[in-house]
C-alpha cells in the first residue's frame, strides 16, 4: 500500500465513519462519535416509537482515548437486554445486546415439607426448597392445589405481595389462607377448608417459573396427599419419645407423634452437655418430620444432659408448645425481650 | 375528625422545642449510602422522611427525600411501570413496584421498587417529578437512619406488611415465615440503638369462642372518640379496629371486627378522609374493586360477633366503580386520590378527586 493511499484512508475514516456502539470488555462503548453530549441511551424493547420517546437510562459517559467513550450506567445492563445509543440526531444510533453469561443450568425443586403424602386438614405451613436462586413476582400463580376432580382449589394459600423468601431466594414459605383454618370466620363458614379431611389433592409446581437467570423449572412437580383430620393441640414433650445414645458416635433422638415444622425442628432444639454448655453437632430430620435425630461433632460422655426447648416450636399446623393455633384463650406473652424455653433431661450411659 | 394532619404538626412542634433555637431539627438521621438491600412497604413521617420496610435486610430505614417545597403534580401517568423500568435500564417484567405514598407535606408521589427479580434484584426508591417523570432517590447519598427488626436467622423472613407514622413512634406489622406470628411493633422515632420499641400480639376471636394470634395485612391509624386506633385488616377478616392505647398498658390486644365486605377478598390498602364533615375510609380490594366505608358510629358499632349469613355485615359501603383495577393508593393533597391502576399489561397512575 501506498503511503498517499493510506493517510487518505486514515483521514476518509475520520471524517465518514459512522457512529457505532459495540459491547467491549464489559463495557458499552461508542465509537465513532466526536461528542457524547448529546448522546443517550434507553432501553430498546416494544415498538420504534416507544423506544424513541422513551427517557435516557442513568448513568455517565467515559472517554476511553480520542474516539471512543464508555456509558456507565447507574444501575448495572440485564443480561440479555438489547440497548439503543441515540446519537446527536434521533435517526442515528445502534443497538447493542448484552451477552447473557449467566448459570443457565436447570433449577431443581429439591424438597417440599412437609414431606409425607399425609397431611392434617389445618396444614399452615408449606416450604419450597430450590437448587438455585428463583424469580420472585408472581409465585402465587405458580402453585396449585387440585382437588380430586383436578379442579383447583380457588385461592389456597395467602398472598403477600412481597412473598416470603429467605436471603437466597432458594427457600419459599407458602401460608395456607388462615381464613380458611380458623373456625368460625367468613372464609371458612363459606367455602370450607383448602385440604378437606378424608379427601385426595394434587399440590402442582409450575414447571414454567424460571429461576433468576431465567432457565425455567423444566416439567411440573407434582405431590398428591390425603388430607387427615385437623390437629388442634398443642405439642408436649410428654408425649414425645426421646432414645439417648449408647454408643459415643450414635445419633440421639425425638420422635414425635406428628409431624412437626421442618424450619422450627432445626433451630429450636439445642442439646447441653453435662456442664449445661451447647453442644456442637448435626441435625436430620426422618418420616416425614417425626422423627428429629442429633449426631454429636465429639463422642458423648456419660452423664446428665439436656435438652433445650424453644417454645416457638410447632407442628405443621402452626400449634407451638404451650399454644394451639386457636383456643379458647390463649396466653399473653410479650415478645421481647426474652424467648420462652424449658429444658428437657436425659442420660447417656455407654456401652 | 381526620387527626393526621394535626398530630404531624404537633411532632414538629415538640421536635422543634426541644432543639432550643436551632431551627435544626435533629432526627438522628446520617448523610451516606442508605443500605437499603430492598424496598417494601412506605409510611411518610415528619419534615419529609420517608420510612422504608427492607424486608431483605431485616431493618426499617428513615430517609430524608429532601422534598419539602410544593410544587405541580401531573394527573395522570401512562405505563409508568414501564417509565420506572426506562429509567433504571431494564424491561417493565423486571421491575416490581412494592409501595405507594403520597408525600403530605408537598402532594408528590413517591414509590418504592425491586429492580429485578432474583436474591441480586436492587432496591430503588422513585419519586415522580413535577413533569410526571420518575427519577430514582441517590440513596448514595442521603440523610438516613435505621433500626433491625426480626432475628438474624438468614432463612427467616419478615415481610412488613403495614407501615404508619403515629404520634412519635413507627409502628410495624409483618408476616413472619417460620413461626406463626402476629406482633405488632412500635418503635420510638428518632431511632435509638437499644429501644425497638415494644412488640404486641394482635389476636382475633371470631363469636367470642376461639381466638387466634392474627397477622395484620394493611391498616391506618385513626382516632376513635380520642384515642389512637388502628382500622387494619387481618388476613381472614376484612375490617377490625384496634385500640393502640392498649398497647401501652401491656394488655391482649384484640382486634375488634367492624365490617365484612364479602369473600374471597382481600383489602390492599386502606386511607381515611373526612368529606363534608365526615369521615370516610377507602378501601382497595383484591377482587371487590375500591370501597367507601362510612366511619360514622365507629366509636359506637358493636363488634360482629355472631355469623354473618349474607354477604357483608357491620359498617356500610359503596362501591366505587370508577376506581376499579387500582393496586395501590393513598391520599394525595386537595381532596384528591392518587391511584395505581392496571391497565392491560402496564400500571397507570391517576390523581382524580377523592369519591
Amino acid at each position: 500500500m501506498r503511503p498517499a493511499i493510506g493517510i487518505w484512508l486514515f483521514f476518509g475514516s475520520m471524517v465518514f465513519a459512522e457512529p457505532t456502539a459495540v459491547w467491549r470488555d464489559h463495557q458499552l462503548v461508542v465509537l465513532n462519535a466526536p461528542s457524547t453530549a448529546a448522546a443517550r441511551v434507553v432501553v430498546a424493547s416494544g415498538t420504534e416509537e416507544a423506544i424513541a420517546q422513551r427517557p435516557a437510562i442513568a448513568g455517565e459517559w467515559k472517554a476511553l482515548g480520542r474516539e471512543a467513550s464508555a456509558f456507565l450506567p447507574k444501575y448495572p445492563f440485564q443480561p440479555g437486554g438489547k440497548y439503543r445509543v441515540f446519537f446527536n440526531e434521533k435517526t442515528k444510533f445502534a443497538d447493542v445486546t448484552i451477552p447473557d453469561e449467566r448459570d443457565k443450568t436447570r433449577p431443581v425443586l429439591t424438597q417440599v415439607f412437609p414431606s409425607g403424602d399425609q397431611i392434617p386438614e389445618n396444614t399452615l405451613r408449606f416450604y419450597l426448597v430450590f437448587s438455585k436462586p428463583m424469580s420472585r413476582g408472581d409465585v402465587y400463580s405458580r402453585i396449585r392445589v387440585l382437588d380430586e376432580n383436578a379442579k383447583a382449589v380457588d385461592q389456597p394459600f395467602l398472598i403477600i405481595d412481597e412473598e416470603l423468601w429467605d436471603a437466597d431466594q432458594k427457600r419459599l414459605t407458602l401460608l395456607v389462607d388462615p381464613g380458611r383454618i380458623k373456625q368460625e370466620v367468613k372464609p371458612r363458614l363459606d367455602l370450607g377448608p383448602v385440604f378437606q379431611s378424608g379427601k385426595k389433592f394434587t399440590i402442582v409446581i409450575d414447571g414454567n417459573w424460571p429461576d433468576s437467570n431465567d432457565v425455567p423449572l423444566g416439567n411440573d412437580w407434582r405431590r398428591v396427599v390425603t388430607a387427615t383430620p385437623p390437629q388442634t393441640k398443642a405439642p408436649t414433650p410428654k408425649d414425645w419419645k426421646i432414645v439417648p445414645p449408647t454408643r459415643p458416635g450414635e445419633a440421639l433422638s425425638i420422635t414425635f407423634p406428628v409431624a412437626m415444622d421442618e424450619a422450627l425442628l432445626m433451630n429450636c432444639l439445642t442439646v447441653l452437655e453435662t456442664d449445661g454448655k451447647e453442644m456442637a453437632g448435626k441435625i436430620t430430620l426422618d418420616k416425614q418430620e417425626t422423627v428429629w435425630r442429633f449426631s454429636p461433632a465429639q463422642p458423648w460422655k456419660n452423664g446428665d444432659h439436656q435438652i433445650r426447648l424453644n417454645w416457638k416450636l410447632e407442628d405443621v399446623s402452626g400449634n407451638a408448645i404451650d399454644r394451639p393455633f386457636e383456643a379458647e384463650e390463649l396466653p399473653v406473652r410479650q415478645r421481647q425481650p426474652q424467648v420462652k424455653t424449658s429444658l428437657i433431661p436425659f442420660a447417656v450411659s455407654l456401652r | 375528625m381526620v387527626r393526621s394532619s394535626r398530630w404531624l404538626a404537633g411532632v414538629a412542634l415538640v421536635a422543634f422545642a426541644g432543639m432550643g433555637f436551632s431551627a435544626e431539627k435533629d432526627n438522628g438521621l446520617k448523610v451516606g449510602t442508605a443500605e437499603l438491600k430492598s424496598a417494601g412497604t412506605l409510611a411518610f413521617g415528619p419534615d419529609s422522611i420517608l420510612f422504608v420496610a427492607d424486608t431483605a435486610g431485616k431493618s426499617i430505614f428513615a430517609i430524608d427525600t429532601g422534598d419539602t417545597k410544593t410544587g405541580n403534580t401531573v394527573s395522570k401517568i401512562e405505563k409508568l411501570d414501564e417509565q420506572i423500568a426506562s429509567a433504571l435500564g431494564v424491561t417493565a417484567d423486571q421491575v416490581i413496584i412494592n409501595d405507594l405514598k403520597v408525600n403530605p407535606a408537598t402532594g408528590r408521589v413517591f414509590l418504592s421498587v425491586a429492580r429485578g427479580k432474583g436474591p441480586d434484584a436492587m432496591p430503588a426508591i422513585i419519586k415522580i417529578g413535577d413533569d410526571g417523570k420518575p427519577v430514582a432517590l441517590d440513596l448514595k447519598k442521603i440523610g438516613n437512619a435505621s433500626v433491625k427488626i426480626g432475628d438474624s436467622n438468614l432463612k427467616k423472613q419478615v415481610v412488613v406488611t403495614g407501615l404508619a407514622f403515629v404520634k412519635g413512634s413507627v409502628v410495624v406489622s409483618g408476616v413472619t415465615s417460620e413461626e406463626w406470628d402476629s406482633s405488632l411493633q412500635s418503635i420510638p422515632f428518632p431511632f435509638t440503638s437499644g429501644n425497638k420499641g415494644v412488640g404486641v400480639e394482635i389476636f382475633h376471636g371470631a363469636h367470642g369462642k376461639f381466638e387466634t394470634k392474627a397477622p395484620i395485612r394493611t391498616f391506618a391509624a385513626y382516632d376513635i372518640a380520642g384515642q389512637t386506633h388502628l382500622l387494619a385488616s387481618y388476613q381472614c377478616t376484612p375490617l377490625v379496629k384496634i385500640s393502640l392505647d392498649s398497647i401501652k398498658a401491656g394488655e391482649k390486644v384484640k382486634g375488634k371486627t367492624v365490617a365484612e365486605l364479602g369473600n374471597r377478598n382481600l383489602p390492599l390498602d386502606i386511607i381515611i378522609y373526612t368529606q363534608a364533615s365526615k369521615d370516610y375510609a377507602l378501601i382497595a380490594n383484591t377482587t371487590r374493586g375500591v370501597m367507601k366505608v362510612s366511619l360514622e358510629g365507629i366509636d359506637k358499632i358493636d363488634e360482629i360477633t355472631a355469623r354473618v349469613n349474607g354477604e357483608t355485615a357491620g359498617l356500610k359501603y359503596d362501591k366505587i366503580k370508577d376506581l376499579e383495577g387500582t393496586v395501590q393508593m393513598d391520599k394525595a393533597s386537595g381532596d384528591k386520590v392518587v391511584v395505581l391502576r392496571k391497565a392491560d399489561k402496564n400500571y397507570n397512575l391517576e390523581i382524580v378527586p377523592l369519591p
